[in-house]
């Protein structure tokens, strides 16, 4: 018998993360902030980071950025807990909460993975047509799986749309499941549903700072009850949170208004983008509430155009396989440039391409 | 509440880090407060990943290198493996995590050291695995009674080598007698986060046992001598299988961008590692020469702490200290009431800290 013999059961399928090999010059895939840090921000930064004591380990507490959190949300301190991003977050719930989750798909992979990671069983519930959200067999197998955690991210990834709150309401009241309601994208949809954390209990909510512009510092947030908080804060790492991410995570919530601006103009962007691929034939997209776009094309394809992508030097997410994405493809909003630069690769492509 | 934590989850004791000088500053009004108590580096990070640092700044709004293909790079160049033989984690501690996320199913056991560092038994405890303890003899891991500790159950042995918070080590010798008792089966982990502060011939060469040994998993770390502590950066080295395994349950974008540039400019500063190992070096000679002067019983450390038996309970003593300005570690939580835990800081740092000692020695009597 070897050592690796004995790996877990759930782990031994699980594939490590791989980065797509190739050269771009334009990156469209993993919907960053597409605008470095505002200047007045970066100054405010550099200062702060001449005295930061790096040698220290971080505040285990996160006390100053948890102040801000709790300034930006309107919640108390003791409702917050923070991430080595939200994926840390999303595997604290697993190993705290177990046992089985339960999630719409297409959605963000981390679910299902971290799921696995964590040895819990998982049912994914498809999503109906145009990605609706079909609430009656969450709920069913919630009730059917119990103890249950639903993870249910809203405005979603990779469709884009967000869900009717109706619909999410009822299945906090009825599957009986702790909900987890990730608002990753909620600085582009402008819905949240931290109203409902006073009156439901089994709500968690998840949110990030990495589509703001700061996904290499690795900070997401959750925010629920001090009851749900303090389990999640037995099983995080005492220390899961460096010192520069969270001072300057607390600095730009503190000053929010130029990465709003920035957002603005993402929401913007978007809308023009959108119209763009409409008038292209050949292509299918998808309405979205966030900072990417799904489309489709069944000719000239997926794996077609994104290869020619690729060959002009821009890369974007091939979300290519069987089922609800087949032949579908992400891009996330990039800078003014970037966005002309991608509208105009995909003329070319589908006119190239001859289907028209 | 519809839903319960884990039986596992109840188990866990929330883990009790050292006092941030700001937190006391703030609750006793102190102004000049020293901090001995988390083992970190008095002297801070090398300059050179202080200037790395600012410059990663540029990219904060791109995902880190998910790989850390030129961290793992530099380390391959300097540890002599292949980069697929090493691990980023967010410190340390993540990779520890993700080891028992890794191997072990509800009942499986982990062999640990009594008292050892006490995020490995925790990390087990999490995913309702068996932390079978060992005690220490004189201080120090006493590998013949967890060889024998090892059932067809084990999975995991864990060495913190120098152990934390004794600051004793494990020879090559003992450590080879060890693994010849040992199966294959059995992945044994050693933790040399203080690795580069050790100046002694007969520690273990872990690198060579590695290339002769496929159950072997070496942690060590940015946060002690390189003075990065603040970044939450560690590595793991193993075969490819093992590291490969990891990684299947490592989150994808685990160790943040600025602190993989930092540890690159640090880990190629040799001349600053050298001389924080010097003044280690001074630091210790002057702790323990003043504690035997006054009587004080200590345990002999390779490492960049001290453990300090104060002879009655050290949570008074610690406070006594606290309010002097001095934070030390107790280490009751260990199992060890009547002692703490003192980190070598900087020359006045240390004298502080004797300062201190004698002053509540003197008013004791």
């Amino acid at each position: 018998m070897e050592i690796n013999d004995f790996i877990r059961k759930g782990i031994r399928d699980l594939k490590p993360y791989q980065v797509p090999g190739v050269s771009y010059s334009i990156k469209l895939d993993a919907h960053e902030n597409p605008y470095p840090l505002p200047d007045r921000l970066r100054a405010k930064v550099e200062k702060v980071m001449a005295n930061l004591p790096l040698n220290r380990y971080p505040d285990p507490g996160a006390v100053k950025l948890r102040q801000a959190i709790a300034d930006y949300t309107g919640l108390d301190t003791d409702w917050i807990t923070v991430g080595n991003g939200s994926d840390e977050l999303i595997q604290s719930i697993m190993l705290a909460f177990g046992e089985n989750v339960v999630y719409p798909e297409p959605t963000f992979d981390m679910y299902p993975i971290l799921a696995k990671v964590t040895g819990l069983s998982l049912k994914g519930i498809p999503l109906g047509d145009n990605f609706c959200l079909d609430d009656e067999a969450i709920i069913q197998a919630a009730k059917e799986n119990q103890p249950s955690l639903i993870f249910i991210s809203s405005p979603n990834n990779p469709t884009g749309n967000s869900f009717p709150r109706e619909k999410i309401e009822r299945i906090i009241v009825e599957s009986g499941a702790l909900v987890i309601c990730d608002e990753a994208y909620y600085e582009f949809s402008g819905e949240s549903f931290i109203p409902w954390l006073a009156q439901y209990e089994n709500l968690i909510i998840l949110r990030t700072l990495s589509k703001l512009g700061l996904a290499g510092l690795r900070v997401g947030y959750m925010l629920a009850s001090p009851s749900i908080i303090r389990e999640i804060n037995k099983v995080k790492l005492p220390y899961n949170l460096n010192t520069v991410s969270q001072e300057i995570a607390a600095l730009v919530l503190t000053d929010f208004e130029p990465i709003s601006s920035q957002i603005k103009e993402i929401v913007a962007q978007r809308e023009e983008v959108s119209q763009c691929l409409k008038a292209l034939p050949g292509i299918d997209s998808f309405p979205s509430r966030t900072n990417f776009i799904l489309m489709r094309s069944n000719l000239p394809g997926a794996d077609y155009i994104w290869s020619e992508l690729v060959k002009a030097g821009i890369l974007i997410k091939n979300l290519n396989r069987e089922g609800a994405l087949k032949d579908c493809l992400r891009v996330s909003i990039g800078t003014h440039e970037e966005n002309a630069a991608i509208i105009s690769a995909l003329n070319r492509i589908v006119f190239d391409s001859e289907i028209v | 509440m519809p839903l319960k934590p884990r039986p596992n989850v109840l188990k866990v004791q929330l883990y009790e880090p050292g006092k941030p000088v700001s937190e006391v500053t703030r609750e006793l009004g102190l102004t000049d407060v020293v901090k001995l108590a988390s083992n970190e580096n008095p002297w801070g990070p090398s300059p050179k990943a202080l200037s790395a640092l600012k410059g990663s700044l540029a990219d904060i709004n791109r995902y880190p290198d998910g790989g850390g293909f030129y961290l793992k790079e530099a380390l391959s160049a300097k540890l002599g493996v292949d980069p697929d033989w090493i691990i980023l984690g967010n410190g340390s501690d993540e990779i520890g995590g993700l080891l028992t996320l890794t191997y072990l199913d509800p009942g499986d056991e982990a062999v640990v050291g009594d008292p050892a560092f006490i995020r490995y038994a925790q990390n087990v405890t999490l995913v309702g695995g068996e932390g079978i303890s060992v005690k220490l003899r004189e201080f120090t891991h006493d590998l013949p009674a967890m060889a024998a500790a090892v059932t067809p159950k084990t999975k995991l042995v864990f060495i913190a080598n120098p152990n934390n918070p004794t600051g004793t080590m494990v020879t090559q010798q003992e450590v080879d007698n060890f693994l010849h008792r040992i199966p294959s089966s059995v992945l044994v982990v050693l933790d040399e986060a203080y690795y580069e502060y050790i100046d002694r011939e007969d520690f273990p060469k872990s690198l060579e046992i590695l290339k002769e040994r496929e159950n072997i998993l070496i942690l060590r770390t940015f946060s002690k001598i390189h003075g990065l502590a603040g970044l939450r950066i560690g590595y793991g080295i193993g075969r490819p299988e093992v590291i490969s395994a990891i990684n299947r349950v490592r989150p994808p974008f685990n160790v943040n961008s600025v602190a993989q540039e930092a540890a690159l400019a640090a880990l190629d500063d040799e001349e600053y590692i050298e001389q924080c190992r010097r003044l280690n070096q001074e630091g210790y000679a002057y702790l323990t020469q003043e504690l035997k002067r006054l009587g004080i019983r200590f345990v002999s450390s390779v490492a960049n702490f001290i453990l300090v038996d104060v002879g009655q309970d050290a949570r008074k003593v610690y406070e006594r200290l606290m309010a002097e300005g001095v934070i030390v570690r107790p280490m009751g939580g260990y199992g060890l009431t009547t002692h703490l835990r003192v980190t070598i800081g900087r020359p006045e740092e240390n004298e502080r800290f004797i300062q201190a000692v004698k002053k509540l020695y003197s008013t004791r009597a």
